[in-house]
C-alpha cells in the first residue's frame, strides 16, 4: 500500500494547464441545486452500508468479515503517534516523504481496519482504539501530505489547504462517524462534534467557499485525476456528516459541478492522459461520484448513458496489455493489480460486458486488490465488501484487439493471438503500444512517439517508468531525472539532444489506421525537439505487423543540416546480446527470443544501464522484477541530412 | 534539629488545582479596586514598553554569563542535553479521560507537564548557549504543544471529560502553557524563524484562540474571576501568566495594553476579597501560588512600565507578603490548615525580591535564610510560575549577606482569617484559628490547632491525601483528613462540624501578651443543630511562662448529650497507661504529656488509613512517622462542663 500511496501524488504541479476544455457540464446541464435538494436521502436514512454484526453477515462472505475483524485485532494495541513538525518538514529539508508517509497512512489505515473490525463484531473491543485514533488524527496540525504544501513547509492552521489526503481523512473520520457513532456518544459526545468541526473547518467549508481557487479545481482548465479523487471524498463526508440538510445538498451539488471540471477536459475518447495506474484515481473516481451519487438521490442521478463516461471506463481495458501488466506512459506504473469488483460494477453501471468481464477475471485474480480495506478510496473499498458474493470470477476475459484514442493519441493493438488472458499470466503473441501526444501530458514524460512492445504477456521494449517520488520529482529539476528524459524511451536522440517538456513539444500529423493486416501509427515528432535539434521533419510510424508478427518502426526524417551525432534508443528488461550482423538478440525473462534488427551499415549498436542509486532511482532495482532497465543505443555512422531507417522487432 | 521531609517536585504539582469548587463562596469583597483606582487605561498605554523593546530577561549567552552564576548556566546547558532527544508525545484521548473514568490524574500529568518541563529546559539552555543544538527539539515541542487539544489537566473540565476546541476553558494550565510559548517566542524566536516563520504565528494563534481571546470576551464565565465573590490562587497565578503571555506575543500595543490593564482589574479582584490582614486563607503552600504569585505580576508590570505601575506602599499588599512568615513554624514546616501542606520549601529568592519590593526587612532576612537552606528550590528550572523561576535566575548574583539574621516573628493575629500563631521562648509553637468551614481548600476544623516544639510537630493537623475526582467532588467529606473527627476538636453526640460558610467560629478574639498568647471562640456553630450545642466556648492558649499549652472547653447543651469525645491528633508514640496522662514521645524523643482529668475520660488510640488512592501519600508525608488519632471519650457526659487539657514537656 505503501507504495500505491505514493503512486497519486502530487499532480497539481503538473497539471495539463494547456490542455483544451470542451464545456460539457455534464452534470449541471442535468442537473439543479432544487432537484438535488428534493431527490437527496436525508442524513437520517442515509444508511448505503451495514452498521450491525448482522447486516454484514447477511451482506458480506464469512471468511471476509473473519479476515476484517482479524485485522482489526492485529492494530488493537496500535499506538497513534503525532506527526512532530521535524519529520513535516523532510520534505522542504531533504524531499522525502516516507517517514511522514508511514506515521500518517499508517494510522488512517489502522483506524479504518479498527473501523471496519468494530462495525463487523460489534463487541466494543476496537472502540477505545477507533477512540484514540480519532482524537489524534484530529489533533494533527496538516491531515494532507507536505509535498502539498511545499511552499510553507508547515501547514498555517489559520489557512487549511485542502489535498487529497486532507480530503481522504475527513472520510475516515465520516466513516467512524457513520459505523461506530453511537458508541463514541457513549464515551463521549463530544467525539463527533470534533470530527465534525476538524472536517468542516479543514475540508467542507474551504470546498464551498473556495474550492474554485485551487488548480485542480479550476472551471477555466484542464484538470486531473485529484479533482475527482477529491469530489469522491467530498460527497462521501457530505452525505456522512452534514446534518445541515440545506447544506448537505448544496455541496452535493456544488460537487457534482466540480467533477464536471474534470470532465470538460477529457477528450471525447474518455482517455486519461495520466496512464492507467492514475485512472483508478481519476476515471474510477469519477464512477465512485457517481455511484454515491446514484445511492443517495435513489437513481435520480445518473449520466451513465453519457458517451463520455462509457469511454472513461472502456479506457482502462483499452490500456490492458496483459496480466498486471498495463500501458505505462509517463509516470504510470507498469504493473498493476486491478480491482475487478470495482470493474464489475463501473462495467454494469455503463452496461459495458468487457468491462464486467475484465472485473471477473480480475477478481479471480487479483482478489486482495478488491479485498484490501486499507488504502484511500475507502467507500470504494466498503462498496468492495458488499460486491464480493455478488461475483462469479472467471479464468480469462477477452480483450481488446486493438484501441485508438484520438485525443490523448495513444494506439494499443495486439496480433490475432493474443487477445485472452488466464488467470493472472497469459497467452498470446504481441501487444504494441504507441502514441503521439505532447509533453505537457499530467505527470509527463518527454515521450512522444514512444512505444512498448510486449510478447505473451512479457515486457520485450519497455518506457522504462518513474522512479520514487520526492521533492525533486515535481520540481523545476524533473527533467535531470533520467526516467523522464526522451533520451531513455524508444526515441531518436537528435544531434545530442532530447525532447523538450511544454504543450509545443508534441506529435503532428497524427494518424492511426488499424485493419487485419497491421495497426499502425503516423506521427511527425519534430516538433516534440527543440529547434536548436534542426529538424525539418521526423516521421515515426509504428506499426504492428499482424501478417508477419512483428512490430516495425521506420522513421523518414529531414534535418536541417548534417547532423552531428543521430542515436536511438530502445529501452529493455531482456537479456540482450548485440550481434555484428545488425541483430540484437533479446530474450524475456520467461526465456522467449526476439530479434531486433537494423541496418548495421547505418548503425553500431552499444548498451548501458541507467542509474539505480540514490533516492529517486533506487525503485528501479525492483520495479521490473529485479532485472535491470538496460538501455541499447544505435548510433548513426552515416550521418546523413535525410534518411529512412526502419528497425524490425520479431520472434 | 528539625526533621526535613522531601518532598519530589512531582508531589508539588497537585497541591494548587481545582480549588474553584471550593472557593469561599460567602466570602466577603471589599471593593478595594487598588490597580483600577490608581492606573487608567490611558496610563498603562501611555508608560508600556512595548514588545520590540520588551527585554526583561538575556537573550543572548554573552547577556546571560553577565547575569547569572557559571555554576548555574552550565547547569541549564546540561537540563537542555538531557531533553536533546525527548521525543514530545501525544496526549491520548484515553489518557484524557482518566479523570472522569478512574479520577486518575497521574498519567496525564506525567505526559503533559513533562512535555513542558522539558520544553523550558530546551528553551533555556539554547538561550544560554546560543548554538543551535536545541532549536529541533525545541521546535517539536512548541509543535507538539500547539497540537494538544487542550493544555489545562482534564480536571478542569471535568464537566465535559474531553475538551470542546470550538469553546476553549482558560484554567491554571492552559495559562502556564501560554506564558510558556510566550517565552519560546521570546527566547528562540528567531531561531524558529529561520526554520519557518509559522511557528511563531502558530504559537500566537494558539495563545489567542485559548486565552487571550477567552480571556478578553468573556471572563465573567470564570469564577475566578467573579466581581461579587472573593476568588483564590486561580486568579492571581493565572493573570500572572495572562501578563507574561501578553508581554512577550501580543504584536498589537493597543491591544496589549489593553490585556495588561484587563489583567490589573483582575487582580483587583483577588485582592479585594483578601481581608486586611492579607492571611492566605489557602494557607502557606497556596500561598506560593497566590500572594507570591500577586508579586509575580505586580513584578512584571512594574517591569513593563519602567516602574509606574507600583502599588507596594499599600498595606494590604505588605500585609499579604507579610503573610508569609507570620505562618512560619520552623525549617520547612509551616502552619497547614485545612489542604495545605505541612512541609514546604520556601522559595528564598522570590521572597528576598518581594520582601525588597515591600521594605520589609524580616522578609528580605527570610529569603536569605531559604535560600541558604532551600538553594536548589530558587533555582529549580522545571515547574509553574516561570516567569518568576527566571526571574530567580536573574537575582542570583544580587544576592549577598548583608540582611540581618532571620528572626521569626513571636507571635501574630490574622484578624480576618482568624489565625492566631505564637511562641515562646523555650522552644514551642503554637497555631490556632477560628473562621469558618467554606475556605478555600476547606477542612472542617473551626477550632483546631497544632503544636511544635523545636521546629519538631507534636500536635498536628494531618494535612490532606492524594488529589483524586473524589477530592473535590460531593464526596469531599467523605474523606478522613477533612472531618472536624480527625482534627484536634471535640465530637459531639457522634456529630463533627459541617462545611459552609455558616459552620463558623463565633466571637473570635485574640489575647497576645508576654504571659500568654491565647485565642478564645465560640465554635458551637460549626457543629450541626442536631449536635444541640448551645454553646462551646473553646480557648486555646500558649503559656508563656510555664511553657505550656491549654486548652480549655467550656460548653453547655440543650439537653444531655449521649456521647462527648476530644480528639489529638500526633506523630508521636502515645502510652496511656497513666490514668491522666497522654504521655508522648515524638520521633526526635522529645517527651510531652497531654494531661487529662481521668475521672472524665476514657482514652483510645488509632491510625486513620493510609491505604487507597487518597490516603497513600500518609505514607510518607510526616517522614515516615504514621499519624496516629488519641480519642477521648467522656464517661460522664454533663449538660454543662469545663474541660482543661495541659499540653506540656514532661
Amino acid at each position: 500500500m505503501k507504495k500505491i500511496a505514493l503512486t497519486f501524488l502530487f499532480l497539481a504541479v503538473l497539471g495539463q494547464t494547456f490542455g483544451q476544455v470542451t464545456p460539457r457540464n455534464i452534470l449541471a446541464q442535468k442537473y439543479s441545486l432544487a432537484q438535488v435538494k428534493q431527490a437527496l436521502v436525508s442524513r437520517e436514512q442515509w444508511r448505503p452500508y451495514p452498521k450491525t454484526p448482522a447486516e454484514w453477515k447477511a451482506a458480506v462472505p464469512d471468511s471476509v468479515l473473519q479476515n476484517v475483524i482479524r485485522q482489526g485485532e492485529a492494530n488493537l494495541a496500535y499506538e497513534f503517534k503525532p506527526i512532530s513538525a521535524s519529520v513535516s518538514m523532510d520534505y522542504v529539508r531533504s524531499g522525502d516523504r516516507e517517514r511522514h508517509g508511514e506515521i500518517s497512512f499508517g494510522k488512517r489505515n489502522m483506524l479504518m481496519n479498527l473501523i471496519l473490525a468494530e462495525s463487523v463484531e460489534g463487541k466494543d473491543r476496537f472502540t477505545e482504539a477507533i477512540l484514540n485514533g480519532l482524537w489524534s488524527i484530529c489533533e494533527e496540525s496538516y491531515w494532507g501530505v507536505p509535498a502539498h504544501i511545499s511552499r510553507t513547509g508547515l501547514p498555517d492552521v489559520e489557512n487549511p489547504i485542502v489535498d487529497l489526503f486532507t480530503a481522504e481523512t475527513a472520510t475516515v473520520l465520516a466513516f467512524a462517524d457513520y459505523f461506530v457513532g453511537e458508541k463514541l456518544d457513549k464515551i463521549n459526545p463530544l467525539v463527533r462534534k470534533r470530527i465534525y468541526h476538524e472536517s468542516n473547518v479543514r475540508f467542507l467549508f474551504p470546498m464551498l467557499d473556495h474550492g474554485n481557487e485551487n488548480s485542480w479545481n479550476n472551471p477555466t482548465r484542464q484538470v486531473n485525476n485529484w479533482n475527482p479523487w477529491i469530489m469522491s471524498n467530498w460527497i462521501a463526508s457530505t452525505l456522512m456528516l452534514e446534518k445541515d440538510e440545506a447544506r448537505r445538498a448544496e455541496m452535493t451539488h456544488k460537487a457534482m459541478l466540480d467533477l464536471d471540471i474534470y470532465l470538460n477536459g477529457l477528450g471525447d475518447d474518455g482517455g486519461c492522459d495520466e496512464g492507467p495506474s492514475y485512472w483508478t484515481a481519476a476515471g474510477a473516481s469519477v464512477y465512485d461520484c457517481l455511484e454515491m451519487l446514484d445511492k443517495a438521490s435513489k437513481g435520480k442521478v445518473n449520466i451513465y448513458d453519457n458517451q463520455l463516461i462509457k469511454n472513461v471506463g472502456a479506457y482502462f481495458y483499452k490500456v490492458h496489455i496483459d496480466g498486471y501488466y498495463f500501458v505505462n506512459f509517463a509516470d504510470a506504473d507498469p504493473k498493476l493489480q486491478p480491482d475487478g469488483l470495482l470493474l464489475y460494477r463501473f462495467g454494469q453501471a455503463i452496461k459495458d460486458d468487457r468491462m464486467i468481464n475484465m472485473g471477473r477475471w480480475a477478481f479471480g485474480a487479483f482478489p486482495d486488490a478488491s479485498l484490501k480495506v486499507s488504502g484511500f478510496h475507502r467507500f470504494r473499498s466498503v462498496e468492495n465488501l458488499l460486491t464480493a458474493q455478488k461475483v462469479q470470477t472467471a479464468a480469462s476475459y477477452d480483450k481488446v484487439p486493438d484501441a485508438w484514442l484520438p485525443d490523448i493519441q495513444v494506439m494499443t493493438a495486439r496480433d490475432n493471438n493474443s487477445s485472452t488472458s488466464v488467470g493472472a499470466t497469459s497467452v498470446g503473441g504481441f501487444f504494441l503500444a504507441t502514441h503521439g501526444g505532447h509533453n505537457a501530458e499530467s505527470h509527463n514524460h518527454n515521450d512522444v512517439g514512444d512505444f512498448l512492445l510486449y510478447l505473451n504477456g512479457e515486457p520485450v521494449i519497455i518506457d522504462a517508468g518513474r522512479g520514487n517520488y520526492t521533492a525533486r520529482t515535481f520540481s523545476a529539476q524533473r527533467y535531470e531525472l533520467w526516467f523522464t528524459q526522451s533520451n531513455y524511451h524508444n526515441l531518436p536522440i537528435i544531434n545530442g539532444m532530447g525532447q523538450k517538456a511544454g504543450r509545443e513539444f508534441e506529435a503532428t500529423q497524427v494518424s492511426s489506421a488499424i485493419d487485419a493486416e497491421a495497426a499502425t501509427l503516423n506521427m511527425n515528432i519534430a516538433a516534440a525537439y527543440p529547434t536548436e535539434a534542426g529538424i525539418a521533419s521526423w516521421n515515426r510510424k509504428v506499426s504492428l505487423n499482424r501478417a508477419k508478427n512483428q512490430a516495425e518502426i521506420t522513421d523518414d526524417y529531414a534535418l536541417k543540416e548534417r547532423p552531428t551525432s543521430l542515436q536511438q534508443a530502445f529501452m529493455t528488461v531482456c537479456d540482450v546480446n548485440l550481434q555484428a550482423d545488425g541483430r540484437i538478440l533479446l530474450t524475456t525473462p520467461g526465456g522467449q527470443s526476439v530479434t531486433l534488427r537494423y541496418d548495421p551499415k547505418k548503425w553500431t549498436a552499444s548498451k548501458d544501464m541507467p542509474s539505480t542509486e540514490g533516492m529517486e532511482y533506487r525503485s528501479f532495482k525492483t520495479k521490473w522484477d529485479n532485472r535491470p532497465v538496460q538501455r541499447i543505443l544505435l548510433a548513426s555512422k552515416d550521418l546523413k541530412v535525410k534518411d529512412k531507417v526502419q528497425f524490425v522487432i520479431s520472434k | 534539629m528539625e526533621p526535613v521531609i522531601l518532598v519530589k517536585m512531582k508531589h508539588l504539582f497537585p497541591f494548587f488545582l481545582f480549588f474553584f469548587l471550593l472557593s469561599a463562596a460567602n466570602a466577603q469583597v471589599t471593593p478595594r479596586n487598588i490597580l483600577a483606582q490608581k492606573y487608567s487605561l490611558a496610563d498603562v498605554k501611555s508608560a508600556l514598553i512595548p514588545k520590540g523593546q520588551w527585554h526583561p530577561y538575556p537573550t543572548t549567552p554573552a547577556a546571560w554569563q553577565a547575569a547569572v552564576p557559571d555554576s548555574v548556566l552550565k547547569k541549564i546547558i546540561e537540563a537542555g542535553e538531557k531533553n536533546r532527544d525527548y521525543d514530545f508525545p501525544g496526549i491520548s484521548a484515553t489518557v484524557s479521560l482518566d479523570f472522569v473514568r478512574s479520577g486518575d490524574r497521574d498519567r496525564h500529568r506525567d505526559v503533559s507537564y513533562g512535555k513542558r518541563n522539558a520544553l523550558i529546559e530546551l528553551i533555556l539552555a539554547e538561550s544560554v548557549e546560543g548554538k543551535g543544538r536545541f532549536v529541533e527539539t525545541i521546535l517539536n515541542g512548541v509543535w507538539s504543544i500547539c497540537e494538544e487539544s487542550f493544555w489545562g489537566v482534564p480536571a478542569h473540565i471535568s464537566g465535559t471529560g474531553l475538551p470542546d476546541v470550538e469553546n476553549p476553558v482558560v484554567e491554571l494550565f492552559s495559562a502556564e502553557t501560554a506564558a510558556l510559548l510566550g517565552m519560546a517566542d521570546y527566547f528562540v524566536g528567531e531561531q524558529l524563524d529561520e526554520i519557518n516563520p509559522l511557528v511563531r504565528k502558530r504559537i500566537y494563534h494558539e495563545t489567542n484562540v485559548r486565552i487571550f481571546e477567552p480571556l478578553l470576551d468573556h471572563p465573567d464565565r470564570y469564577s475566578w474571576m467573579s466581581k461579587t465573590r472573593s476568588v483564590n490562587n486561580w486568579n492571581p497565578w493565572i493573570m500572572s501568566n495572562w501578563i507574561s503571555a501578553t508581554l512577550m506575543l501580543e504584536k498589537d500595543e493597543a491591544r496589549r495594553a489593553e490585556m495588561l490593564h484587563r489583567a490589573m482589574l483582575g487582580v483587583d479582584l483577588y485582592l479585594n476579597g483578601l481581608g486586611k490582614d492579607g492571611g492566605c486563607d489557602e494557607g502557606p503552600s497556596y500561598w506560593t501560588a497566590a500572594g507570591a504569585s500577586v508579586y509575580d505580576c505586580l513584578e512584571m508590570l512594574g517591569e513593563a512600565t519602567k516602574g509606574k505601575v507600583n502599588i507596594y506602599e499599600n498595606p494590604l499588599i505588605k500585609n499579604m507578603g507579610a503573610y508569609f512568615y507570620k505562618v512560619h513554624i520552623a525549617g520547612s514546616y509551616f502552619v497547614n490548615f485545612a489542604d495545605a501542606d505541612p512541609v514546604l520549601k520556601p522559595d528564598g529568592l522570590l521572597l528576598h525580591r518581594f520582601g525588597q519590593a515591600l521594605g520589609d526587612p524580616r522578609m528580605v532576612s527570610m529569603g536569605q535564610w531559604a535560600f541558604g537552606q532551600f538553594p536548589e528550590v530558587a533555582t529549580e528550572l522545571t515547574g509553574h510560575h516561570r516567569p518568576r523561576r527566571i526571574e530567580n535566575l536573574l537575582t542570583l548574583k544580587k544576592m549577598d549577606d548583608s540582611a540581618p539574621p532571620y528572626v521569626p516573628v513571636p507571635d501574630a493575629w490574622l484578624s480576618d482569617i482568624e489565625v492566631l500563631t505564637a511562641r515562646d521562648n523555650s522552644g514551642l509553637f503554637l497555631a490556632t484559628h477560628g473562621g469558618h468551614n467554606a475556605e478555600s481548600h476547606n477542612h472542617n476544623d473551626v477550632g483546631d490547632f497544632i503544636l511544635y516544639s523545636n521546629g519538631e510537630p507534636v500536635i498536628i493537623d494531618a494535612g490532606r491525601g492524594n488529589y483524586t475526582a473524589r477530592t473535590f467532588s460531593a464526596q469531599r467529606y467523605e474523606l478522613w483528613f477533612t472531618q472536624s473527627q480527625h482534627h484536634n476538636l471535640p465530637i459531639i453526640n457522634g456529630l463533627g462540624q459541617k462545611a459552609g460558610r455558616e459552620f463558623a467560629a463565633k466571637d473570635a478574639k485574640s489575647t497576645i501578651s508576654n504571659k500568654e498568647a491565647a485565642l478564645s471562640m465560640n465554635i458551637a456553630a460549626a457543629y450541626p443543630a442536631e449536635a444541640g450545642i448551645t454553646a462551646w466556648n473553646r480557648k486555646v492558649a500558649l503559656d508563656r511562662l510555664k511553657h505550656r499549652l491549654e486548652i480549655t472547653d467550656d460548653y453547655s447543651f440543650s439537653q444531655k448529650p449521649s456521647s462527648l469525645q476530644q480528639v489529638f491528633m500526633t506523630l508521636a508514640e502515645v502510652e496511656t497507661s497513666v490514668p491522666g496522662e497522654l504521655r508522648l514521645t515524638t520521633p526526635q524523643k522529645q517527651n510531652f504529656v497531654i494531661r487529662y482529668d481521668p475521672k472524665k475520660w476514657t482514652v483510645a488510640t488509632e491510625y486513620p488509613s493510609t491505604e487507597g488512592m487518597e490516603y497513600s501519600s500518609f505514607k510518607t508525608k510526616w517522614g515516615g512517622s504514621r499519624v496516629q488519632r488519641v480519642l477521648l471519650t467522656n464517661k460522664d457526659l454533663k449538660m454543662k462542663d469545663k474541660f482543661t487539657y495541659l499540653i506540656e514537656r514532661r
